[in-house]
């Protein structure tokens, strides 16, 4: 190879750790923000360098993030952060440490002996950006900056050049938090926040008196000193930093020429990110207007996912056509966070949105319109007018927009939007009872024979209509019609333009709302029962129609979740059609499947499978293996099976069932798309990654073309996809599209609903599993409550998710409430589920993983007898009794019985070597275990 | 001229496709036929390329184009797959091409005494010859490490691939490459520092 580039001396990537550095490295950008220090902090532990070296690799992530363009172009100057090459003097500066690296170099503590002795911020500039120039621009300001003097303004003190050529800024060391941290650390209130940027104002004014702009005002840039327990002292830093670098900043992105962009894009003025070389005055003002923005709200008016890797031109045009969403709109699409948001103001989250919505949004907007001439004329204005807010007077900001004064009219008009939808609800449940009078009407005008044949035909329709009872669609009706005829209401007094804006902010408005939960309580009460009466009583004379009647119900009742009155219902079709058809008759056998399908949902499932072989048998028998009923009654056995963990049967029996519907109903049909989708969960529950992955596509795709991208199928699949995401590792793309799901499936299916409350309990693991589980509580918790209440305590899916609960419990650290939960739920399952049962034998070996790590392995060790001695049996020769052997000897281990963990061990990875690529987890910790035994042996071995 | 002004997208790169495939299949006589359809994918991919290195660069798109062709026309028994495969192949052809050019000019420009280009120099000419021979050794450095980052870095770079295109051509997932890309730039980011 060429000496010229390998082994050149200082290049990080040549050192013996880089594979280390860069394995921890890449293994973080795979994690969220919130994730990735858990992980660091646990990865590298007590190793300051090792974690420093990460950090910096991550913060020049971020910082080459920060130039649109460069996010996706290297740069080839550098920040002096290589350890090797760092220097110990620059200038007459003594270097003390590092404070942090940005997109243009470094900051360290350092310390000046000459002229007067001082700490100061040291800014070492990236090497290559161009050190004369920066020193010319800073000249032609240094004047300007010498002038400046003002307590909230950390001075400048000397810019020079080091020998090596990179330059560098001598700043007053400011010891403090940025603006944002200060204040949600102290938990201060609004107005609290408001007066503390009072002094950010006074600041800014100053230096734009003075001729100075900063270009670059954004909270990192805002330190707050705390000088007395009652007294911060706002500094803001970089004055005149930004302009001296500016034409350098970003030397190898595409958009170089002129007026090259300086700054970072979320708190950057339109015409800042344009590149005109007119930003004055009122660019800083618009900055100051988001830093306000995201000081009240939490985040600033566009995210950084909105703008981050867009070029200047498409930065540009996001911020022509899209306005800035008023303060409180913002806060509410923070859902979830509103609550900790809030909290870190001392508010909550209803006092929080109205003080958002009062003067104090007109007075951030007006900084934030797109056009300067139409913002506050300077910063001492937007001052003043902030001051008139604190005293409770009136503000000179006028309501900027006419979204503004939209939103207020919404809320007033509230009560009446409501009282629209449910007279709209209202009306369209008498629609359809009268449908069903009709039906009995006609039955009984026609002869015997054109009765049966109308009355089939009518069922059909009926059929139909029973059917679309769904809460959801029924939701989304209610919500089309709302939007349709407010609208229209609109349209009779106001713009086409302004009704189009008042559109939008109903739509906004109306996010919070279920629709699915007021039509799902309005159709239990008034359409349900009515319906019920309807059929007993008016049809009894035709019982075929009332059987079919009473199977659509059934269906709709069971779809709803109402699972004791679609049960009773479904015994009586049942009945019904047996008597009336025989029990070999297709309609008996829905009605079977029907009844099978329910238990299951009940989770009773030996009721279940008696059901579902009886349908699987007869069907075959009577309608052919080929026949698509056969294959529905199959799917339903390894649904079955899949409640019974039994995933290798439940694929064999899914997969003739896929194989028949793609043969009889083409590749394309919801029921075979639904198939695929089967299918490929058990794929997953086998750690057959592959496989599954083109299923899960196949059936996200053909759902969302044929079934659309709102339909309660399509999200599942979406749901399945990134649960497959997050075992490929694609973290970010997986939590995106989890959330996506459940906030759709809270809008269209209401909070309480099963398939809700799966993507909560997806979402709660998930977030768990990144190391977060603060945030994975609020969901399990929630999950498993909800779980109980509905679907009772000894429901599978309840116990799971008692499980989840105890090992969310026991990284919160609240041992001992994860100690009685894991107890309990280990005894329940064992008692519901019996003692074979995979859930039981993993509950008890996560119980027995806590003991140990409680370092109460002794108790462990009794547990993974018997897990053992069961599984032994139960489960012999399969990766799962691989898995509960490697815990077994980590106990062993931890106890120093080494020899027995030995042995223990080898059994283990045979079973593992033997199943093929599976339960990865548990294998890589056998194997790191069998390393740290040979390690321990080692030690013994040359110890005396 | 205007190639397939009346092709999208699409439709150009279906066709590409085909004609590659028939090219990699068939005799000689096939690349006749072939000419035009390869010649102007390449000029759509140097230009788009040249685009990027701005006006610094005094080998024009055609020549780069024409240099890559003739070395593609000459090399016997090649098969590509599809345009991915393709694209691969000629970024790396191109990489080649504009390197060489580049140190030779370094050369002569340095004229032995090892003057470097100040830097107001060269902003007035754009990119330095001197920084694609640097990104070359960068790339070859990191290569030693991982030869997917370097990989990466040449699709991007002197590819001048949208991740979309990066990721069709490495066979992974456009969520892979920017992860891959992330890592890498830091590390491409240290070599070239290393660099000075």
């Amino acid at each position: 190879m060429n000496p010229e580039f390998v082994g050149d001396q200082g290049t990080v990537s040549d050192r013996d750790d880089w594979w280390q550095v860069d394995r921890i490295f890449s293994r973080a950008l795979t994690l969220t923000q919130r994730g990735r220090t858990a992980y660091l902090n646990r990865t590298c532990g007590d190793d300051a360098v090792l974690r420093r070296r990460v950090d910096e690799l991550l913060a020049e992530d971020a910082a080459l993030d920060e130039c649109p363009g460069l996010s996706l172009l290297p740069c080839s100057e550098t920040v002096l952060d290589d350890a090797a090459a760092e220097p110990t003097m620059v200038g007459p500066y003594r270097l003390l440490g590092l404070l942090g690296t940005g997109g243009m170099g470094t900051v360290y503590l350092a310390e000046q002996d000459e002229p007067v002795e001082r700490r100061v911020a040291l800014k070492l500039i990236r090497r290559g950006l161009g050190s004369e120039q920066v020193l010319a621009r800073f000249e032609a300001e240094r004047q300007a900056m010498a002038l400046m003097d003002h307590s909230n303004v950390a001075r400048v003190y000397d810019v020079g050049a080091t020998e090596a050529g990179a330059s560098y800024f001598a700043m007053e060391y400011v010891p403090g938090h940025a603006i944002h941290a200060h204040c949600d650390r102290l938990e201060l209130d609004l107005r609290q926040r408001v007066e503390l940027f009072l002094q950010v104002c006074d600041g800014v004014q100053h230096a734009h008196q003075k001729g100075l702009i900063h270009r670059d005002l954004k909270p990192s840039n805002i330190l707050v000193k705390t000088e007395s327990r009652q007294r911060a002292r706002v500094k803001i830093i970089d004055f005149g930093v930004a302009k001296s670098l500016q034409r350098k900043l970003c030397a190898h992105s595409n958009h170089t020429q002129v007026g090259t962009f300086v700054g970072t894009p979320v708190y950057s003025s339109p015409e800042q990110i344009r590149g005109r070389l007119s930003a004055d005055t009122r660019s800083d003002l618009y900055s100051l207007g988001v830093v306000l923005y995201e000081l009240l709200v939490g985040v600033p008016p566009h995210s950084n996912e909105e703008l981050d890797g867009k070029s200047p031109h498409e930065l540009t045009s996001i911020l022509e056509t899209r306005e800035p969403p008023t303060p409180h709109l913002r806060f509410e699409t923070l859902e979830d966070d509103r609550a900790a948001v809030a909290q870190r103001r001392s508010l909550t989250v209803d006092s929080m949105q109205r003080q958002l919505r009062g003067d104090l949004s007109w007075i951030v907007l007006k900084c934030l319109e797109r056009s300067p001439e139409d913002r506050y004329a300077s910063v001492s204005e937007l001052r003043k007018d902030l001051e008139r807010w604190l005293a409770d007077k009136p503000v000179e900001a006028r309501p900027p927009t006419r979204l503004y004064r939209l939103g207020k009219l919404i809320r007033r008009h509230r009560t009446a939007v409501l009282l629209a939808a449910a007279a709209l609800l209202a009306l369209w449940l008498t629609t359809t009872a009268a449908v069903l009078g009709f039906v009995r009407a006609e039955a009984a005008l026609v002869t015997a024979r054109r009765a049966a044949l109308e009355a089939e035909r009518a069922a059909s329709f009926q059929d139909e209509q029973l059917q679309a009872v769904d809460p959801a669609s029924m939701g989304a009706l209610l919500r089309a019609e709302l939007l349709r005829t407010v609208g229209e209401r609109w349209s009779e007094r106001f713009e086409p333009d302004a009704v189009l804006a008042r559109q939008e902010e109903l739509v906004s408005l109306l996010e919070g709302v279920s629709f699915t939960d007021l039509a799902l309580a309005l159709l239990e009460r008034s359409f349900l029962e009515r319906a019920r009466a309807v059929i007993e009583e008016r049809h009894g004379d035709t019982p075929q129609l009332q059987a079919r009647l009473r199977q659509s119900l059934a269906e709709s009742l069971g779809a709803l979740g109402l699972w004791d009155e679609a049960l009773e219902m479904q015994e009586l079709a049942l009945e019904q059609r047996r008597a009336l058809l025989g029990a070999e008759h297709p309609r008996t056998l829905e009605s079977l499947r029907g009844r099978g399908r329910l238990r299951l949902g009940m989770g009773r499932l030996d009721e279940a499978e008696a059901d579902l072989a009886a349908a699987v048998a007869i069907s075959r028998r009577v309608r052919g293996a080929g026949h698509p009923d056969t294959a529905r009654a199959q799917l339903l056995v390894g649904e079955l099976f899949y409640h019974r963990a039994a995933y290798a049967e439940g694929e064999a029996v899914t997969r003739r069932a896929v194989a028949t519907l793609r043969e009889a109903l083409g590749d394309e049909d919801p029921a075979t798309l639904g198939a695929i989708n089967n299918l490929a969960v058990f794929l997953v529950a086998q750690r057959r990654l592959d496989e599954a992955t083109a299923l899960h596509r196949e059936a996200m795709e053909g759902r969302r073309r044929v079934l659309g991208p709102d339909h309660p199928e399509t999200l599942e699949s979406i749901g399945n996809t990134a649960l497959l995401l997050m075992e490929t590792g694609d973290v970010d793309e997986a939590e995106e599209q989890l959330r996506e799901v459940l906030r759709t499936k809270r809008r269209v299916l209401g909070t309480g609903h099963p398939k809700t409350l799966r993507s909560m309990s997806i979402l709660g693991v998930f977030l768990q599993r990144q190391g977060l589980p603060d945030e994975a509580a609020e969901f399990l918790e929630e999950v498993y409550s909800t779980r109980r209440r509905v679907l009772g305590p000894e429901h599978r899916e309840t116990l799971k998710s008692a499980v989840d609960w105890a090992s969310v419990a026991e990284d919160l650290g609240r041992r001992a409430e994860a100690e009685l939960q894991y107890r309990q739920v280990v005894t329940t399952i064992r008692q519901v589920l019996g003692e074979e049962h995979l859930d039981f034998l993993y509950a008890q070996s996560d119980l027995a993983g806590s003991l140990r790590a409680w370092e109460r392995a002794e108790e462990a060790l009794a547990l993974e007898r018997e897990i053992l001695r069961i599984g032994r049996r139960a489960h012999r020769d399969t990766h799962h009794l691989a898995t509960w052997l490697v815990g077994h000897g980590q106990t062993l281990a931890a106890l120093g019985r080494v020899d027995e963990a030995d042995d223990v061990l080898d059994e283990a990875l045979g079973l593992f070597a033997a199943a093929g690529p599976i339960a990865r987890g548990a294998h890589a910790e056998g194997v790191a275990l069998r390393d740290a035994l040979e390690l321990q042996r080692a030690q013994q071995e040359d110890g005396p | 001229m205007a190639p397939h002004a009346d092709l999208d997208a699409g439709e150009r790169r279906a066709h590409l496709t085909q004609v590659l495939q028939q090219w990699s299949s068939g005799e000689g006589k096939v690349a006749d036929f072939a000419l035009p359809v390869v010649y102007n994918e390449l000029r759509h991919i140097a230009g788009r390329l040249m685009r990027r290195e701005r006006s610094g660069h005094t080998l024009q798109a055609t020549a780069v184009v024409n240099e890559v062709y003739l070395q593609l026309s000459e090399q016997t028994g090649v098969r590509f797959a599809n345009r991915a495969h393709f694209v691969g192949r000629v970024v790396h052809m191109m990489r080649r091409v504009l390197v060489a050019h580049a140190r030779s000019r370094n050369a002569q420009r340095r004229g032995g005494d090892q003057r470097r280009v100040t830097l107001a120099e060269a902003e007035h000419r754009g990119q330095k010859p001197a920084d694609l021979v640097a990104l070359d050794d960068a790339l070859l450095s990191l290569a030693a490490k991982d030869p997917e980052m370097a990989r990466l870095v040449e699709l991007r770079y002197f590819g001048g691939l949208t991740l979309e295109e990066t990721a069709e051509v490495l066979g992974v997932s456009r969520a892979t490459v920017v992860l891959q890309w992330r890592r890498t730039r830091v590390w491409l980011h240290r070599e070239l520092a290393a660099r000075g």
